[in-house]
């Protein structure tokens, strides 16, 4: 009987078992994590999860509920080498597991900075990134009224902790290089509506700011390239993370900015998938090379992952959809701007809008959002459903906010 | 024992889409479909409980907000991640363009 095996029980790696499971009653399925405990969802823990009372991870699902489904779950274990030859993973407990197909479903890891003046307990004390649920129990008993906090990068996540923070009476400085924030994630509309927010609700943006150093005493003290210093009780890094490769690596996988894929969530080696983060998939569109860091595509391209293990020929050629909650504000995106030669930009009031990325030939490519609540939700849905669907459109109706896009969609 | 409400005169809700109706502290969601009748769910995601009136209604199916979960409104069922648990869903009839939603009472 052909034996399935997945690194890693994050969004990708548990879509993926309960899918091989959904399409195939009796083949063993083993999932290997080397975090302890039921998996559960990242997007919380920069949001609800660093406000609410008491902290409560989102499962994915539960150790029970995958017993149930006789998905034998190996929690607290690392997968330290694969021997692509031999079909076979050694882990940390020296065990070894033989394979006929693998998912390699092992995401990111945050990436820091090198803090050159910093010593061991420095770091332990004033520095923190996010990406696991223990991340978030560390910031979590940091966090006291009154604190003056540096986040690192005006990316999603240290957008999403500021506001997480900020509601905690935290004094937020956010730091970012670049001239605005979430530069290469989203179009500049959006993202001014995104920066006024913070603004108003009194967290700091420093642009074009870069670090000079840092040194540590009994705060943390930031030096910025402009000769400005800043003292802050603590300090997160937000930066982008880095794909966890390394056994894909030694394995002799083909790599390129994460473990390359084909459009069936194939690596060079054809027993061997990966899906989620941790990969780099050609974009069907355009056909370029893309990493992603998103919730739904991890979980879709596990799926296809799945299909595929088990004989399947599916393709992973959906348009992406990544979310983002700040304040009271939802920001939607789907497609990618890949190749664009249009864009408009519909303003809906005062903090919502909705930008749209086309291509000359009338193909609409992305689709970016930002409004109170869910108000854009309803539109980002149908121009995921106009991307995936490669309806044609046109500029003049995209930017006119009285033409309906279920209209154009049943066009 | 029946108990209807009243909900709202018909043409307030555009055919294949769903309003929010609250009463006393409950929140349902009243949809059209695409042929014309009227159906009703509680208001709330079974997944982080987000109000699925702000959703998208395509045929039968209504999709969540907030991270796409999606449901038969006709009969409640989840219809795959991240929702896993059913909807509720409640009787409805429409006299003189008029929407009654049926509260269950037990
Ligand atoms: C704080 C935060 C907020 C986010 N918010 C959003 C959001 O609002 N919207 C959105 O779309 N996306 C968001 N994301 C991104 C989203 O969570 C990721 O895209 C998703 O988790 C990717 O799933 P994955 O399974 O590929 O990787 P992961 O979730 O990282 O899972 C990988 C798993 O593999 C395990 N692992 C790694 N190496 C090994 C090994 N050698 N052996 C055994 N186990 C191993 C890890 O412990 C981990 O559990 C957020 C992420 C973070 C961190
Ligand atoms: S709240 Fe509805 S899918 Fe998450």
């Amino acid at each position: 009987m052909n034996s399935m095996l997945i690194i890693g029980a994050g969004e990708a790696g548990v879509r993926a078992a309960l899918k091989l499971r959904e399409l195939n009653s009796s083949v063993p399925i083993t999932i290997i994590e080397m975090e302890k405990g039921d998996p559960y969802e990242r997007p919380p823990l920069s949001k609800s999860s660093l406000t609410a009372e008491l902290f409560e991870p989102k499962n994915i699902v539960t150790k029970a509920q995958l017993t149930e489904q006789h998905i034998q779950f190996i929690d607290g274990v690392l997968v330290e080498s694969i021997d692509a030859q031999a079909k076979q993973v050694t882990l940390s407990n020296h065990k070894k597991l033989m394979f006929d197909k693998l998912l390699i479903a092992t995401g990111a890891s945050a990436r820091t900075l090198p803090f050159a003046n910093a010593s061991e307990e420095d770091l332990e004390h004033f520095v923190f990134t996010l990406r696991t649920a223990s991340d978030c129990q560390r910031i979590r008993s940091k966090v006291l009224a009154g604190q003056k906090v540096v986040l690192i990068g005006a990316g999603f996540i240290g957008l999403e902790l500021a506001a997480s923070l900020q509601a905690q009476q935290i004094k937020v400085t956010v730091l970012e290089t670049q001239p605005r924030i979430l530069q290469r994630a989203v179009p500049e509309a959006v993202a001014r509506i995104l920066h006024q927010a913070h603004h108003q609700n009194g967290t700091e943006i420093k642009l074009n700011s870069s670090i000079e150093n840092v040194t540590f005493d009994h705060q943390a003290r930031i030096t910025l390239s402009s000769g400005e210093h800043l003292d802050a009780d603590w300090l997160v890094v937000g930066i982008g993370s880095i794909p966890n490769i390394n056994i894909a690596q030694q394995a002799e996988l083909e790599i390129d900015n994460g473990i390359k894929v084909n459009i069936q969530m194939q690596t060079s080696h054809k027993d061997i998938y990966a899906a989620g983060d941790v990969c780099s998939f050609p974009y069907t569109v355009t056909q370029q090379r893309v990493r992603l860091e998103s919730w739904r595509c991890a979980q879709e391209q596990a799926e296809v992952a799945a299909q595929n293990m088990l004989g399947g020929r599916k393709v992973y050629d959906l348009a992406p959809w990544f979310w983002s909650d700040q304040y009271n504000l939802g920001l939607q995106m789907v497609g990618l701007p890949l190749g664009a030669t249009h864009s408009v930009t519909r303003l809906l009031g005062e903090s919502s809008c909705l930008h749209f990325e086309a291509h000359s030939d009338g193909h609409l490519l992305s689709a970016c959002g930002v409004g109170v609540g869910n108000q854009i939700a309803k539109d980002i849905k149908l121009a995921e459903r106009l991307i995936n669907q490669r309806k044609t459109v046109s500029i003049e109706e995209l930017a006119d906010p009285y033409v309906k896009l279920k209209d154009l969609l049943k066009k | 024992m029946s108990n209807w409400i009243e909900v709202c005169p018909l043409d307030e809700i555009d055919e294949e889409d769903v309003i929010p109706f609250n009463h006393s502290e409950q929140t349902f969601a009243i949809y059209r479909c695409p042929e014309g009748e009227v159906f009703a769910t509680s208001g709330l995601c079974t997944h982080e409980r987000i109000h699925l009136a702000d959703g998208l209604v395509m045929n039968e199916i209504i999709e969540c907000p907030k991270h796409n979960g999606r449901f038969n409104y006709k009969n409640g069922q989840a219809l795959g991640a991240p929702v896993c648990e059913h909807l509720k869903t409640f009787n409805t009839k429409v006299e003189n363009d008029v929407i009654y939603l049926e509260l269950n009472t037990q």
